[in-house]
């Protein structure tokens, strides 16, 4: 197993264990430190219950030879399975990055127990397999040095806890926050968004007050861990820390009850009464084929990425509206939904690359790339409300090489008037003629149906060849 | 709290380590204390005057 490509971008912090790809299978190459510690934690009873309960990735040693990965110093490879898709937390909603903090937590405890350690809290060590969080990064689990404290309690408090709280206690979207920093939020930071009131809230007062003070805390001459492992300090003092943050986030609701969109497939007139054909459009599609990624874009309560999972190993479920994509993920999380995984997206504003070189956190498209685009009741948001030209948002979908179910709303339904109501009308290209113009010149069309509602059709599409 | 805070170098994850001792239950601050402590006896002796007359 030589690794003649080179290590995924995102994977260079860790010097001891590092990523790569080879004929498709997940690798990661670690040097002698990394393989002792594999060795000794992936035989803790711990670490084995969590891998069969897939709270941690599957992982098993491939190679031991010392000729693993020549001149790097990597002695060994671990063999990894495949997450279907690969996301990042600027992309989860509330549930999901509660769902992963609590599992840190919770592998952190057991792991103590045994004498072991999750030696950093990166929230981008965790991937979803539907609605299930699981580590991926099997390395950062390391014996524990006797003593010190956890290291990776700021990073818990910066990219778990403080986004948390941001969404929970003051309602604001966290996304963009962590989407404009990759080590989260500083506490420094996030203690001058908080009120006084804020400051009696469970945990304020320590985690983010007291610990926002500390960093103005500096010292030249004394080494505060081993210091601290001088005076006493043990393993019981992390273990309940540990507890302690279970309890704050355990408390942290986020109480939102009411978004633009959360009561989308609620409402009355065309959007219901189209309902059940469309339904039947999208199965008829999606069960002439078995899909290995199918993309809902505008997803809203996931009534079709649910028929789409039927048919497909993914569902990658898009919306723009948090509020939406969180009810979503705790219904799929109730269902025990391993196919379906929503995304907070706003099309209009993707994921870009991220990171040293723009290259540690790539874009969605370099991550994913659908079969099946299903683009229901969308392109009048896309257009009329976010100002995309058409024939820029036809030419991107056709550039995603997949079949394409999508639905054209005429400028007299009563939905697109709705979007039209306080804005100039600039919108010349939305028209049916334009939009069927457009398709001919990138799509095959291979079926058409207009909706009851009159003012609605349907359409599948198959690429011409770019 | 006002003897460390006189030093330049910045360590972020100093006040982390310390917070983690306060958190940590009533042993901790005993741990805390000691740490003050001997912290705070370190931090004067480079202040006292070199009587050997040896070059540092």
């Amino acid at each position: 197993m030589l690794p003649t490509q080179e290590f995924a971008h995102g994977s260079f912090r860790d010097r001891s264990a590092r990523v790569f790809y080879s004929d498709g299978l997940i690798c990661r190459a670690i040097d002698d430190s990394a393989l002792e510690e594999w060795t000794w934690v992936s035989s803790r009873p711990f670490f084995q219950e969590a891998m069969n309960a897939q709270q941690i990735i599957q992982t098993s040693l491939a190679s031991t030879e010392k000729s693993v990965v020549p001149n790097t110093g990597y002695v060994a490879t671990l063999q990894h399975e495949r997450v279907p898709l690969i996301t990042w937390p600027y992309e989860w909603c509330f549930s999901m990055l509660r769902d992963a903090a609590l599992l840190q937590l919770e592998l952190m405890e057991r792991s103590l127990k045994e004498d072991c350690i999750l030696k950093d809290a990166s929230a981008y060590n965790f991937q979803f397999q539907g609605t299930q969080p699981v580590l991926i990064d099997t390395p950062s689990i390391v014996r524990m040095n006797p003593g010190t404290p956890w290291e990776g309690y700021r990073q818990f408090c910066q990219m778990f806890l403080y986004p948390l709280m941001l969404q929970a206690w003051k309602g604001v979207h966290f996304q963009p926050w962590l989407r404009g920093s990759l080590e989260g939020i500083l506490p420094e930071q996030f203690v001058q968004v908080l009120s006084w009131f804020d400051l009696f809230r469970s945990g304020a007062m320590t985690h983010v007050w007291l610990h926002a003070r500390l960093q103005a805390v500096t010292e030249t001459q004394v080494s505060t861990a081993s210091s601290l492992q001088a005076h006493g300090f043990n393993k019981q003092m992390i273990q309940n820390n540990i507890a302690g943050l279970t309890r704050v986030v355990g408390r942290l609701q986020w109480k939102e009850v009411k978004s633009v969109w959360s009561d989308y497939d609620n409402v009355t007139g065309p959007v219901s009464r189209d309902g059940h054909d469309k339904e039947q459009f999208v199965e008829k599609v999606c069960a002439s084929g078995h899909w290995k990624t199918i993309w809902d874009l505008g997803c809203n309560q996931g009534r079709y990425s649910r028929i789409a999972a039927k048919h497909s190993e993914v569902v990658v479920a898009m919306d723009a509206d948090h509020l939406t994509i969180d009810r979503l993920y705790r219904a799929l999380r109730e269902e025990k939904n391993r196919i379906i995984v929503p995304l907070v997206t706003d099309l209009s504003d993707p994921s870009p690359g991220l990171g040293w070189r723009g290259q540690e956190r790539s874009p969605l498209e370099q991550r994913s790339r659908p079969d099946l685009v299903l683009c229901l009741a969308l392109i009048h948001h896309l257009v009329i409300g976010r100002n995309l030209l058409l024939s820029d948002v036809i030419r991107w979908l056709a550039s995603l090489q997949a079949t394409v179910v999508i639905e054209f709303i005429d400028r007299n339904d009563e939905q697109v008037q709705r979007l039209l109501r306080n804005r100039t009308d600039v919108f010349t290209d939305y028209s049916r003629e334009e939009f069927l113009g457009l398709i001919e010149r990138h799509f095959v069309v291979q079926e058409q149906i207009g909706l009851s509602s009159g003012t609605r059709t349907l359409f599948q599409l198959r690429p011409l060849k770019s | 709290m006002t003897t460390i805070l006189t030093f330049a170098y910045l360590d972020p994850g100093t006040g982390s380590m310390l917070l983690q001792a306060l958190v940590g239950g009533g042993a901790g601050i005993v741990v805390l204390v000691r740490h003050f402590w001997r912290t705070m006896r370190v931090s004067r002796k480079p202040l006292e005057p070199n009587t050997s007359g040896a070059d540092a």
